[in-house]
């Protein structure tokens, strides 16, 4: 069985298998390994040209193509980064939350227009191969969430592949490299592609791929290059060209098209025309390497943070890392080699085609998988965290960020409420503090649970992650033996970039996050003495004098109004005061007999065990 | 390798059994100090034999077992690889195991951390927070100073007597680190955890 390797671009696709020991890509209609990832529907056809004769029908007819769909893989409308939403695409209404595009006369989604570029693919390999094709591995950004991904398994799947592998782009990257260079060392891969960003740390030794980290950005790629510089050219457009014209498809397409066609020439030349016409009037300029320099830093600035705790992560500095890959048509730009080179202060190596290493990486783990290959051997890990919503809108993690897969791991909760028979377990993915931060994966109910006091039922918390990356977790009450298990499987209108953009901005966030965990927790601890308090009182009202007693009433009111503020220092004050007041009666009612001590109490009511 | 996963026989993988440590995954005695560099190349020799890809095209149950034994093997790494993870397990399988989920605030520790709440709430300079990340960050390497030598006599002496200061050492540098790491976050220096 023929399995092949298939690098699923934003801009552009490729494939390949392996031949005599060497990754072979196959070439195109238009002589070329990359197949443009553009689809065009043509009037009365059903099925859609796809690759080069499609990027050619866009020319002449945008309207009726596709293109960049990958941005979309796994979105909900909701989800829509905001500049995205401007892309010379129609968003057609519909009821769901799916994205959907209209094209001519119908109504396409990303998943769709994916599989018709696998297919294409599949069909290339075959022609050339001469044989059936049946199993493929597929890469995707490194930082691809759980949806993302899923959504591309499904693309395959639609294409008739059986698909063996979801596999990382920059450990693709690194395997393909590390395989022709007989590579060893600690080796830091920078993928800047089309749409996203992926920033990856490899241990290579003895023919073992150990990422150590990961981190990236599922919506920043080189098409923010060009977005960049018809910004920046927008006002200077507008005085030669039709507003109407820009503003429709057409026109976001061509300006944007001269913008690509710019950085392409750039690439060589110190200065290059931006040149677009609306077909009445033309507007051309001259820019200098320089000035595109300093239009697109913003968007390479944006990288530093995430290569910076990427590197953090993996507990290294740039002095520990031996090496460093460029991956991505984005980084042929001299303005990114160089940006990389300081980064790392070393010159990053691009001994191979930064748009072909990808998809040799996938035909080497490919040739691994049909065990062609035994010398070579990958261990990847989870990008993001996973872990479940606590008391008060915690996320507590039960799986960190970088954890080597397969894994698995397990976490103890307990109830909060006297007598509950049920727990709502939210499952969710992100690094963030508070549950609506986080990307939301499933919800489940665990029920039967059998009445008893708060924090008394053990509920244990199984995640367990593939080496594919799937996620499924199950819930069992240990006293009873109840339990309930789900294996995630995200809707795709559900899906949120938000997480990614959201961890980046984790680091900026991260103060505002810390005084609202400290606030819900301060309000959780004082919530839970009031609690504990009241029951002790009730316990253990005769063995108080009068003035004890009025002492607790007056803590206990300044702790209940504190509590209807948002001032966590003014709740820690009256906590302390409340414990100061109630130390006595703890002490009186652990020695006289009676039982459910103040202080055990209170601290298993506070939050979840094992938080 | 004590346990040999593979059968005699047909040469397949074989189920994971029960009671298997991850000491003696990797043929280790229980010990607080190891080799890192040699348990990394270990684990990748594990790896090699027993991961999932290796096993992608064998039938039912084969790569299941394969899947697991990766699984119960990447859970021991990463245990064994950190100096603090690692303790936390050695006391675990000697049966010290406390609930240290939320532990007490080290009395030792008590002034700074209230010290350092106020100056998280308070300060809006820089000088002061990196003065006392300073003077966390001299604590921290005593701590670590202090947890060697616990290391050194846990192979000579009872360990009934030093559990107790290993537990005690384990919560006052899980402290410190987050105490630092906050601090960190005001300031935007990332603190790199070396030790887990």
């Amino acid at each position: 069985m023929p399995i092949v390797g298939i690098d699923l671009g934003t801009t552009n696709s490729l494939v390949g298998t392996i031949e005599k020991g060497r990754p072979r890509l196959f070439v195109g209609e238009n002589d070329s390994a990359l197949v443009p990832s553009v689809a065009a529907y043509e009037d009365g056809s059903s099925e859609p040209l796809v690759g080069s004769t499609a990027k050619a029908a866009q020319k002449a007819n945008p309207d009726h193509a596709v293109y960049s769909v990958k941005r979309f893989m796994g979105l909900g409308k909701k989800d829509l980064p905001a500049h995205l939403a401007d892309m010379p695409l129609d968003l057609s209404p519909s009821d769901d939350s799916m994205i959907r595009f209209q094209v001519g006369d119908r109504v396409v989604t990303p998943l769709e227009i994916s599989a018709h570029i696998l297919k294409k693919l599949k069909t290339l390999a075959e022609t050339q191969m001469g044989e059936a094709i049946t199993g493929a591995v597929i890469t995707v950004p490194a930082y691809f969430n759980d949806a993302q991904r899923q959504a591309t398994k499904k693309a395959g799947e639609l294409a008739g592949l059986q698909v063996m592998r979801i596999l990382n782009e920059p450990t693709a990257a690194c395997l393909a490299y590390g395989l022709d260079k007989k590579a060893a060392g600690t080796i830091a891969v920078y993928d800047l592609g089309g749409g996203t960003f992926d920033i990856s740390i490899l241990r290579v030794k003895d023919g073992v791929f150990e990422v150590l980290a990961t981190a990236g950005d599922t919506v920043l790629g080189g098409d923010d290059f060009d977005h960049a510089v018809v910004t920046a050219l927008l006002p200077e457009l507008g005085k030669t060209l039709s507003t109407e014209w820009l503003a429709s498809a057409e026109g976001k397409f061509g300006a944007l098209a001269a913008a690509e066609k710019l950085k392409t020439d750039l690439t060589a030349a110190e200065s290059a025309q931006y040149q677009v016409s609306d077909g009445k009037g033309t507007f051309e300029v001259t820019v200098s390497r320089a000035q595109w320099e300093q239009w697109t830093a913003p968007v390479l600035e944006r990288t530093r943070a995430i290569c910076n705790q990427c590197l953090a992560d993996a507990k290294l500095t740039t002095k520990q890392v031996s090496d460093v890959l460029l991956v991505g048509g984005s980084t042929l730009s001299p303005i990114v080699k160089k940006f990389v080179g300081e980064l790392f202060g070393k010159a990053p190596l691009s001994s191979m085609d930064p748009q072909m290493i990808v998809a040799a990486g996938a035909c080497v783990q490919a040739n691994v998988l049909s065990g062609g290959n035994t010398d070579v051997l990958l261990l990847d890990v989870l990008p993001l965290s996973l872990g479940i919503e606590t008391v008060g809108g915690i996320c507590s993690k039960i799986l960190h960020r970088n954890t080597t897969v397969p894994t698995n791991a397990s976490e103890m909760f307990t109830t909060s409420i006297d007598g509950q028979t049920s727990v709502r377990i939210h499952v969710l993915q992100g690094e963030r503090e508070l549950v609506p931060d986080n990307r939301s994966l499933a919800t489940f109910d665990l029920k039967g649970l059998p009445p008893l006091p708060a924090g008394v039922p053990k509920i244990e918390v199984e995640f367990t992650v593939d080496v594919n990356g799937i996620l499924s977790v199950r819930a069992l009450e240990l006293r009873t033996g109840t339990h309930t298990s789900v294996t995630v499987n995200p809707t795709y209108g559900l899906n949120d970039a938000e997480v990614e953009r959201m961890l980046q901005d984790s680091f900026e966030l991260a103060e505002a996050d810390f005084e609202a965990r400290f606030l819900i927790e301060a309000r959780n601890e004082a919530d839970a003495l009031v609690r504990a308090t009241l029951k002790s009182l009730k316990a253990g009202r005769s063995l108080l004098s009068e003035e004890e007693a009025a002492d607790i009433a007056v803590a206990l009111r300044r702790t209940e109004s504190a509590l209807l503020t948002q001032d966590r220092h003014e709740i820690r004050k009256a906590v302390d005061n409340l414990n100061g007041a109630t130390q006595e009666l703890a002490e009186r009612l652990l020695n006289s007999v009676v039982q459910g001590a103040l202080q055990g109490k209170a601290l298993e009511e506070l939050k979840p065990q094992g938080v | 390798m004590p346990q040999i996963p593979f059968c005699d026989g047909c040469g397949n993988i074989q189920d994971l059994p029960d009671g298997l440590t991850y000491f003696n995954l990797f043929g280790l005695t229980q010990t607080l100090k190891l080799d890192e560099e040699a348990l990394r190349d270990h684990y990748y020799e594990l790896s090699r034999k027993l991961h999932p890809d290796r096993y992608a095209t064998a039938v039912h149950p084969i790569p299941s077992y394969a899947a697991k034994w990766t699984t119960f093997l990447n859970r021991a790494y990463q245990t064994l690889l950190g100096r603090v993870p690692r303790s936390r397990y050695v006391l675990e399988l000697t049966g010290h195991t406390q609930d240290d989920k939320a532990p007490q605030v080290p009395t030792e520790l008590a002034e700074q951390y209230f010290d350092l709440q106020e100056l998280l709430m308070e300060s809006k300079e820089v000088e002061p927070i990196l003065l006392f990340r300073e003077d966390l960050l001299e604590r921290l390497q005593a701590n670590e100073l202090e947890w060697e030598l616990l290391a050194d006599r846990w192979t000579k002496e009872p360990k009934e007597s030093l559990a107790a200061s290993l537990q005690e050492n384990l919560i006052k540098g899980r402290y410190l680190k987050s105490m630092i790491a906050d601090l960190g976050k005001k300031i935007g220096t990332p603190y790199a955890d070396s030790g887990n």
